[in-house]
């Protein structure tokens, strides 16, 4: 398909392949947008704004890496870019930046099930890591791609991310010990409570 | 919770992450199922909001025509195929067990290499089990039974011995099928009469002092017959109007024959030596 569309436009070749890279991914871009602001044309409107973006500058998307994840961190930007304004203008409420706290968030959608608490976790990580976090795992990039934004070799972002792990794994112990010392003080408890009847 | 399952909630609830996201990505999708512009629309409004020359949005509009026209031919097959897919999923533990027995039937049965090990298995299990399950199945178990039932007499088992055919028609009036020459010698004649499988006479000859030759007539009971399998071991001759089922025997070359008699008895025939078949089996029948 984009092979018989090259062929009939091939003075457009540079600007085609970010064309057929933002086309192919629309949905993707679309379902993004719509993670990052509440109002539904707010979130068309940042997708529409990307493609215009790509046809009038196509230089700024020359270098990127990997266009998916460059184009979600494009829209991610312009939605934060476009509430700040609109909040200096009518002046917002907290929530409608941070629309609903972690905590709210968690409580309310995550698997009641799920024991660990993910929040306490996330609070133990640094700006950093959790920016690490992003690019890797929501944006998609690669490690490589992040050293090469950030300017620093793939083995200390290899090294971060591996940090990232440790520290989720240490969370995880102690939220284990903590639950069986629990268990345990519990059982205890159960013991005398009986001894005493 | 390893690292993988944490990664994967964050991806379900990127705004635990950071406050830059509002949504669940299970939310965004409900969103996008519901409704969700086209590309061709996306980029009309587009086209409409820049003030970009109309030929600058050709590439983009021819793309985003062929890219929804795609769309829409995999709504199509997806609508078809999804309440399929949907009962599937609904039923997917007994869908894998049947894919899977089927995978296994059809390897034991299609492929070369299948079908060598279900018969050796069958084999195998032939081997160990097959005579048990013989032996052991309700209609040998129950056949004694059955002769009592039927009878009313207990099940007998008789034995007699005779020095001469003369001898052996003197004492049951019975004639059986003999051998009428100089050149063969009766050695003696045994008698088994069974409840279950009727009368059998044995009558040995030594013939030319080495060769022994063994006729046994058997008169079934109950109108039994003798059927011979299709298998490779036996082979077919005929002398006159006998026609005689034999086989030789792999270790000592003997001759073992089996044929029916005018009158409805079986008589076999076993002759020690390979040599002296022919002759002796013209000079009987």
């Amino acid at each position: 398909m984009d092979a018989v569309c090259a062929a009939r436009f091939p003075e457009m070749s540079s600007t085609n392949h970010l064309l057929e890279v933002y086309a192919s991914q629309y949905a993707e871009l679309q379902r993004y947008a719509y993670s990052v602001v509440l109002s539904r044309a707010l979130a068309e409107e940042l997708v529409q704004d990307l493609c215009i973006k790509i046809l009038s500058n196509p230089e700024q998307f020359a270098d990127a890496r990997n266009p998916i994840a460059y184009y979600k961190t494009c829209i991610a930007n312009a939605a934060m870019t476009l509430l700040k304004r609109e909040s200096k203008v009518l002046p917002l409420k907290h929530e409608n930046i941070t629309y609903r706290k972690r905590k709210e968030a968690f409580e309310t959608s995550i698997d009641m099930d799920l024991t660990v608490d993910l929040e306490r976790i996330l609070d133990s990580f640094t700006d950093e890591e959790i920016q690490l976090i992003e690019w890797l795992y929501i944006y998609g990039y690669k490690v490589k791609e992040v050293a090469a934004i950030k300017g620093i070799s793939s083995n200390a972002v290899s090294q971060q991310l591996f940090r990232v792990k440790a520290k989720l794994r240490k969370e995880l112990k102690r939220e284990q010990i903590l639950f069986i010392t629990l268990l345990f003080f519990l059982c205890h408890q159960l013991q005398e409570a009986g001894r005493l009847t | 919770m390893t690292f993988r399952r944490f990664i994967k909630l964050i991806r379900e609830y990127p705004y635990l992450l950071n406050d830059t996201y509002v949504r669940s990505a299970e939310e965004t999708r409900e969103i996008f199922r519901a409704y969700a512009p086209t590309l061709s629309e996306a980029v009309a409004r587009a086209k409409a909001r820049a003030d970009l020359p109309d030929e600058a949005w050709v590439y983009m509009e021819t793309l985003a025509e062929r890219i929804d026209r795609k769309n829409r031919r995999r709504e199509r097959l997806t609508d078809c195929v999804g309440d399929i897919l949907a009962q599937l999923r609904q039923y997917r533990r007994a869908v894998l067990v049947c894919a899977i027995i089927a995978i296994m039937v059809a390897y034991f049965t299609l492929i070369p290499s299948g079908k060598t090990i279900a018969r050796n298995i069958y084999e195998r299990v032939l081997t160990v089990v097959g005579r048990s399950l013989e032996i052991e199945s309700p209609e040998y178990l129950g056949l004694a039974e059955n002769v009592i039932q039927e009878t009313g007499e207990e099940p007998f088992y008789e034995t007699s011995s005779y020095a001469s055919v003369s001898e052996y028609i003197d004492a049951t009036n019975i004639v059986p099928f003999y051998i009428d020459d100089e050149r063969f010698d009766c050695t003696g004649i045994t008698e088994f009469n069974v409840s279950d499988d009727g009368r059998n006479v044995w009558i040995n000859y030594r013939y030319k002092k080495s060769v022994v030759v063994t006729l046994r007539q058997e008169w079934l009971t109950n109108n039994e017959s003798i059927a011979f399998g299709n298998t490779i071991h036996y082979k077919i001759m005929m002398i006159g109007d006998a026609e005689i089922h034999y086989l030789y025997d792999s270790e000592d070359n003997s001759f073992n024959g089996t044929t029916s008699l005018s009158d409805g008895s079986i008589l076999h025939i076993y002759v020690s030596s390979k040599e002296h078949v022919e002759e002796v089996l013209s000079i009987i029948f």
